[in-house]
């Protein structure tokens, strides 16, 4: 692994756990009010969000991506509504328009940009799972269940 | 260059990308190493196909992604937040990061 992705990991894994944490605290939202399937839901979903803005934010703002990602979760979190990485019909098809679809801000971006901004959001993707999936499994050996 | 190469705005029309992209995506090729694919009998051909597998591995993570959340959300209604689990340096030294 070079340099720089051992960066990322170790930033994204920081800024990821202090989510959960935050997430996991008991006084959030989640109360014994609500049905447990509701509770586990709706936090999956909270996970989720919070794991494509901690590796935005881990990655930086120099990349177009990552400023498309976090400017969409900020407008959504202003309408309330769940789903941050909903997808955006793309304008322009040609034979990128999956892939414009894909890439936060792909739709936007010339052809050059595009496809550099999708190799980092895969490299980006690929560690977060990567992570996701380190935490889970130490979570899963540890628990009690 | 080519003679198809648009002199006109810079928009996305598929014609004037045709030969930049096979370019590029070729390059994208290469900074996905484990993308492998088969040898097509054309340049063109070759790119669609890792336009393609590209899409199909975004969608992939994403997909872990989802599922990764939701396995989180079951562990941590386990977990009893004040305990040592979220010590970050632990979990860290775990991940070897």
């Amino acid at each position: 692994m070079s340099a720089t992705t051992e960066q990322l990991e170790r930033n994204f894994t920081h800024r990821f756990l202090t989510s959960l944490r935050r997430i996991n605290s008991p006084d959030s939202k989640t109360t014994t009010t609500h049905a447990a399937g509701l509770v586990i839901r709706r936090r999956s979903l909270r996970i989720k969000r919070a794991a494509y803005s901690s590796m935005a934010r881990a990655a930086g703002s120099h990349r177009a991506w990552t400023r498309a990602l976090l400017s969409r979760a900020r407008s959504q979190r202003r309408r309330q509504q769940h789903d941050v990485h909903r997808r955006r019909q793309g304008r322009e098809m040609g034979r990128a328009g999956k892939l414009r679809g894909l890439v936060p801000g792909g739709s936007r971006m010339e052809m050059g940009q595009l496809l550099e901004e999708t190799a980092h959001y895969v490299q980006c993707l690929a560690v977060q799972v990567r992570v996701m999936q380190a935490v889970a499994d130490h979570f899963s050996s540890s628990s009690s269940m | 260059m080519s003679s198809r190469r648009s002199a006109s705005r810079a928009s996305s029309s598929t014609m004037s990308e045709d030969e930049i992209i096979t370019d590029l995506v070729l390059k994208l090729q290469a900074l996905l190493p484990h993308l492998n694919p088969r040898q097509q009998t054309s340049r063109q051909a070759q790119a669609s196909k890792v336009l393609k597998e590209t899409c199909s591995y975004i969608r992939k993570l994403e997909k872990e992604v989802d599922d990764l959340s939701g396995r989180l959300s079951q562990l941590l209604g386990t977990i009893d937040p004040n305990n040592q689990d979220f010590d970050l340096d632990s979990i860290r030294s775990l991940l070897q990061i």
